[in-house]
């Protein structure tokens, strides 16, 4: 488990060179920090180890898929001791100082690194469940509606109460819905649909309209854009919790979220707790 | 110019693309689909009867341009704003669409795809070289020396004097692929069958000598078939043929799908239908096939103008001229100014009747478009209707002074496009069982689609033989439709001495306006080698009667201009009808489309005059009639 939390923190970094420039970096600012030096450290000499060279033969290749060859390592280890001699200079006279780059590179950095220590881990059955139990209220089906329509009027203005309890009236005694209904292209039925279906076909004024009616008879006026119309709603079925199967990818996808997001708060606040914070106001 | 030719063959080369020949395509077509999402209503054949809506162009941050001019949205807010949640726009503005999209293409520039967000954030790959430090420096420098930036880029681009890193592919390819792989990865986790669609997509920005030859290439496949190829860069080749041999590459290397959507016609100064190909040679049978193969659709109509008609070539359309105003002038980068003789060549009605001519002297027509319509928003956010429109660029979001803007390119006192003449519009309408990726993607295929400006209407066209009045009200329309006929993007079939019959029906946008007219738009080519058209008024709102010339009577208005309102107290909420060609000659080649035309409503810079209390410019065009575009359906002699 730990051995692929190391890896895939280090894949991340390799994958950066900013990342490995900028890990490099911070040893060596640190260990000018130690030595309180207000020069570059000179004395102590560059030294590029076998194993450094290594390193920037590895970096190569994992970006171009093969070995440097001989000119394109020397070139490398050139390029790698003028970088610490520009880097040791640059050090000495403070320009990683308020520099935005610098200060947004090292925060990303160190948020990453925090992020892969924290969080990655495939959770088990246990914390799942737990997690599924205590936010039921992300885990829910749709509300859908089954319902049958006749439009009775283009009128789109109230004022059409009597056609409409004329033709409850024949629909009641028996006449069928399509004697009564005027033609048109909209469907006479819809089956199992959510709300943003059912608005998408006759409009936002429609769905408001009969998410408030409930299962039954024949009601109406019902108005859209298109005008005045009768429903039977056959089956109005609000939302439902999921079970935990159905639920279950969903809640392992939030599960490892929140748990991230929570461990960079806590990692945040406890940081700033160690900090003395003074911000002037506006006099 | 060496150094372009070596980033076009490594380029090939990284992304596997060399050219080879193309593979015949198999046929697509409709493939029974899991019923695992709610049940829909059904129409009893397993026939399209689920109208979807998204759009096929949205680009981000990604983007090299949009990023200059101010863009931060990611992909991930663009599909988070499309499928309903609200989010912060580039410029602090809440931003939530009131009905959110079906599905969504993130269709980001192939060309430096995601490297302004590399040059802002000083990737040291990219800082060895002094002008990408001195882009560097202004990106981070506030807005208006971010929009120098972009506007540098575009002429850098066109003069080939871009930065050494950017045109070395040792610099640029892992930083595209890292960010291509990124969006795949995001469309992956916002694609929610039954739900939301997410399409993979990138543009294709051939732009020679400033005549647009863009192509949205939109793929049917996920991440684990996209992550193996990269996108082809016009860096590589403006050759619009070594895109398709490089799609087709793509096929026979995953077995996935993909094509590509030509846009902005109307800015390519005759080049986009032109009857040669990029090196001008004629158009030959290989060419037209080709086309035809990877090209099945073309974006009609979007925010930088509408490609339909245009009245130089249709004079007898009083409609011709929609979203036509300044982008008429020139082509994109308004290097070249338009002559007449240039706008056959850019607007899509007249490319299907070159279409028709090119295949009766080829054999295959390669005009044979479908159409949708989409936004090219570089905002990250999908909007196309009048009352939110959010602008072409970061810097066009909702601002007092936004409709006086000087558009880019402009040639002060001999071309210049304002900001009012951007068109707050283009959605994609699909037919389609369910909403997931190879539904929506076979639909486009099989240009089972239309385009609009903006408003929702429903739109259903088919064509065939003996369809009866009565079917046209029947509950079972569209299954009529599907019994007796082909629906809009198919071939008629048609028996000796029948005559073509089309069931056409509207539907009015059910939270917009009231439609005025359904038309039928045919175009054929005469034994004299000519090609024509013919527009037909099939059914119309209210007690107009047609003229002697087979005209109808404008529909009047309700526009209150100054309260940026209108009502719904004219026009019909729906209009269906059969319709017979009385001039059907069944020897001639023919197609036929449909053009819906809603009532006119209020333009966007009328909402923004209310809105911000400003003035428009003089000449500001601030009332339309907005409308629908179906694909046509073709008829070809035996």
């Amino acid at each position: 488990m730990a051995s692929s939390k190391f890896g895939s923190f280090f894949k991340k970094v390799w994958k950066d060179p900013l990342i490995h420039f900028l890990l490099l970096g911070g040893l060596l600012f640190a260990m000018f920090y130690l030595n309180g030096g207000a020069v570059a450290n000179r004395d102590k000499g560059i030294h590029l180890s076998l194993a450094a060279q290594q390193h920037l033969a590895d970096l190569f290749e994992i970006t171009w898929q093969r070995a440097p060859t001989k000119d394109e390592l020397s070139n490398l280890i050139a390029e790698q001791i003028k970088e610490e001699i520009y880097y040791r200079e640059a050090l000495a006279l403070g320009l990683d100082e308020n520099d935005t780059i610098v200060r947004r590179r090292l925060r990303q950095k160190l948020e990453f690194m925090h992020e892969d220590l924290s969080g990655n881990a495939e959770p088990n059955e246990v914390q799942l469940r737990h997690f599924f139990n205590t936010h039921l209220d992300r885990y829910k089906t749709d509300r859908v509606i089954s319902f049958e329509q006749v439009l009775i009027s283009t009128q789109t203005v109230h004022g059409t109460s009597d056609v409409a309890t004329q033709a409850l009236r024949a629909l009641a005694s028996g006449v069928s819905a399509g004697k009564i209904s005027r033609s048109s292209l909209l469907p006479v039925s819809m089956r199992l649909e959510t709300g943003r279906a059912i608005s998408n076909v006759f409009g936002s004024d429609f769905l408001v309209g009969i998410t408030e009616i409930g299962p039954g008879e024949w009601r109406g006026p019902i108005y859209s854009s298109f005008g005045s119309h009768l429903v039977k709603i056959t089956l109005d079925q609000p939302s439902r919790p999921l079970s935990f199967a159905n639920a279950r990818t969903n809640v392992t996808t939030d599960f490892i979220r929140d748990r991230r997001e929570a461990a960079a708060i806590r990692y945040y606040q406890d940081l700033r707790s160690q900090y003395r914070i003074t911000v002037e106001k506006q006099p | 110019m060496k150094i372009i030719r070596t980033i076009c063959y490594s380029v090939l080369v990284l992304a596997g693309t060399a050219c080879q020949p193309v593979e015949q395509a198999k046929e697509v077509g409709i493939q029974p689909e899991p019923a695992e999402t709610v049940a829909a209503q059904s129409l009893g054949h397993g026939q399209p009867d689920k109208l979807l809506w998204g759009d096929t162009h949205l680009h981000t941050s990604n983007s090299a341009d949009a990023f200059s001019f101010g863009a931060r949205l990611t992909p991930a807010d663009a599909y988070r704003f499309a499928r309903g949640e609200e989010v912060v726009s580039s410029s602090g503005l809440k931003a939530q669409l009131a009905r959110p999209l079906d599905f969504l293409v993130v269709a980001d520039h192939a060309e430096g795809l995601g490297l302004s967000v590399e040059l802002f954030n000083g990737n040291p790959l990219l800082m060895t070289d002094a002008k990408a430090r001195r882009w560097h420096d202004m990106l981070n420098a506030g807005p208006e020396q971010s929009f120098k930036v972009a506007k540098e880029m575009i002429t850098s681009l066109s003069t080939g004097t871009l930065p050494e890193p950017i045109t070395n592919p040792k610099t640029v390819v892992p930083l595209l692929r890292a960010t291509w792989h990124r969006n795949t990865e995001v469309a992956d986790e916002f694609n929610t069958p039954g739900v939301f669609t997410a399409l993979i997509g990138y543009e294709y920005t051939s732009v020679p000598q400033g005549n647009n030859l863009h192509r949205v290439v939109v793929f049917r496949d996920g991440k684990a078939k996209t992550d193996q190829i990269l996108p082809f860069s016009a860096l590589g080749s403006e050759d619009p043929e070594d895109l398709w041999a490089v799609l087709a590459r793509y096929e026979q290397k995953t077995g996935g799908q993909v094509l590509a959507i030509p846009h902005n016609s109307n800015l390519s100064n005759g080049r986009m239908f032109a009857r040669v190909d990029f090196a001008g040679e004629p158009i030959d049978e290989a060419y037209a096939t080709d086309r035809a193969r990877w090209e099945p659709l073309v974006e009609i109509t979007q925010i930088k103008g509408d490609s339909e008609s245009h009245p130089f070539l249709s004079p007898n359309d009083e409609f011709a001229a929609f979203g036509d105003a300044g982008w008429d002038l020139g082509n994109l980068s308004l290097q070249q100014l338009k002559k007449p003789e240039m706008l056959a060549g850019d607007y899509v009605r007249e490319a299907l009747k070159t279409g028709l001519d090119l295949g009766a002297e080829t054999g295959t027509n390669p005009f044979k478009y479908g159409v949708i319509g989409s936004t090219d928003s570089h905002t990250g956010l999908s909007t196309a209707d009048d009352n939110n429109f959010f602008g072409k660029h970061a810097d066009s979001e909702p601002k007092p002074d936004r409709i006086r803007h000087v558009v880019n390119g402009s040639i002060p006192g001999r071309a210049t496009r304002i900001g009012w003449q951007y068109q707050a519009g283009g959605y994609a309408a699909v037919w389609a069982r369910e909403n997931t990726r190879e539904e929506v993607w076979d639909a486009l295929k099989r240009k089972e689609v239309y385009g609009t400006t903006g408003p929702r209407m429903r739109v259903r066209f088919f064509g065939g033989s003996g369809f009866g009045a009565d079917d046209a009200k029947s509950a079972n329309m569209a299954g009529i439709g599907y019994a007796k006929g082909v629906p809009m993007g198919g071939d008629m079939e048609l028996d000796e001495g029948e005559t073509p019959s089309f069931l056409v029906a509207a539907m009015k946008d059910p939270d917009g306006a009231n439609l005025d007219r359904v038309q039928i738009i045919k175009g054929w080519r005469g034994i004299d080698g000519e090609t024509y058209e013919q527009i037909y008024e099939v059914n119309w709102a209210g007690n107009r009667t047609l003229n002697e010339d087979g005209k109808l009577s404008s529909i009047g208005s309700t526009v209150n201009v100054s309260d940026a309102s209108y009502d719904n107290s004219i026009g019909a909420s729906e209009l269906s009808s059969i319709w017979q060609d009385p001039d059907f000659d069944p020897d001639l080649p023919s197609f036929y489309y449909v053009r819906v035309l809603e009532i006119p409503t209020p333009r966007w810079p009328a909402y923004d005059a209310k809105r911000f209390g400003v003035e428009m410019p003089e000449g500001t065009q601030t009332s339309q009639q907005e409308r629908a575009y179906t694909s046509p359906i073709w008829y070809t002699p035996k």
